[in-house]
């Protein structure tokens, strides 16, 4: 008999979906905890509580980072290696801006959106920010509350800028820019979310990211049939 | 009959990332380390330099008290004019009343003083 596969392409492997959705997490908690703390939004007390609760958040958001990188250290190579490939589509894109405007009811460029990889032109600006600036914060972070007495004023300043606002323009451009862009694709949303393997349909892969099916995917190789599993 | 939940997945990671591109991500993150470092570096290059010169003038200040025969305060002649008709002696009970405090600062303390809160 042979085998029944469902038409479906793996896309969000599990350590990609584990880190995701951990750091996601664990972002958000760091951020409505940093917002409280820096700008006095509660009582002194209050205000302690969040800054023990950000601390103890970023130890998790800490781990999973480094775990993600050294652990499938490949995973974040491809990752990094195709958001760091720009071919003429990926330039292309920018003419209609990959057809969001045009949802919007702005026609803007033409209708046609130049055929992208796993990652458009937009994401391609976008992640490798928010990639490094995971590490970036890691570092000023863990600067800022174990070495303060050690760093200098100079270093201590800078640090703690770059750790406040930093985060603050990476997560306005996560919360205005990602996470609408990616609730207007509920196909990727539940690979990403759901507990299971990351999957989408095939069709809808092959609409959003030709060049991804088209260079980067393989059938999975298995033996024709594979035998029932024996009852003893 | 078993269902199998897809039929395609990404190539290894060898087929995706060639050698050009091993590299050029290898690089990328090689110049964000050592960028990283730099500043990290030259801030604290900068605040040694501090020290270490502030250290050098103190030294110098010491050697120029030397010198003078000013650099233990027993020997200051204000110190010891202020024995001779003041403070008895040293340790005495009135100069340890005087001269002795009990207050001892930590910064953060000075911080909350201020009425800012102290994280930590």
């Amino acid at each position: 008999m042979a085998n029944d596969y469902m038409n479906k392409v793996l896309k969000f492997p599990l350590p990609n979906k584990i880190f995701h959705n951990v750091n996601a997490v664990t972002w958000y908690i760091l951020l409505i905890t940093g917002l409280i703390a820096y700008f006095k939004l509660a009582s002194p007390q209050t205000m302690a509580l969040m800054m023990k609760i950000h601390i103890y958040t970023a130890v998790i958001f800490t781990l999973n980072f480094i775990a993600f990188v050294f652990i499938t250290p490949h995973r974040f190579y491809m990752m990094l290696d195709r958001l760091f490939t720009w071919d003429k589509d990926t330039f292309a894109w920018f003419k209609n801006f990959g057809g969001y405007p045009r949802m919007l009811g702005i026609p803007f460029g033409p209708e046609e959106v130049a055929p992208q990889g796993k990652y458009n032109a937009g994401q391609k600006l976008s992640y490798p920010m928010f990639v490094f600036f995971v590490a970036i914060l890691i570092v000023t972070g863990w600067g800022l509350f174990l070495f303060k007495h050690a760093l200098g004023k100079g270093l201590f300043t800078v640090m703690f800028y770059v750790h406040v606002w930093g985060s603050i323009l990476v997560s306005a451009m996560a919360t205005f820019g990602h996470v609408p862009l990616a609730l207007i694709h509920p196909d990727d949303v539940k690979a990403m979310f759901r507990f299971g393997p990351g999957t989408v349909p095939i069709e809808v892969a092959a609409h959003h990211n030709p060049k991804w099916v088209k260079n980067e995917i393989v059938e999975i190789d298995l033996p024709k049939d594979i035998p029932e599993g024996h009852h003893h | 009959m078993k269902r199998l939940p897809y039929k395609y997945e990404e190539g290894p990671a060898s087929m995706v990332v060639s050698r050009r591109g091993f590299l050029k991500v290898t690089g990328i993150l090689a110049a964000f380390v050592a960028f990283g470092k730099a500043v990290i570096g030259y801030f604290y290059g900068k605040r040694h330099d501090y020290i270490t010169s502030r250290q050098d003038g103190l030294y110098e200040d010491d050697k120029i008290h030397q010198r003078e025969g000013l650099a233990a305060s027993q020997e200051n002649p204000t110190v010891k004019k202020y024995y001779e008709e003041f403070g008895e002696y040293p340790l005495s009970e009135k100069s340890h009343h005087l001269l002795h405090t009990h207050h001892y600062y930590e910064r953060w303390q000075l911080a909350k003083a201020k009425g800012e809160v102290y994280h930590g």
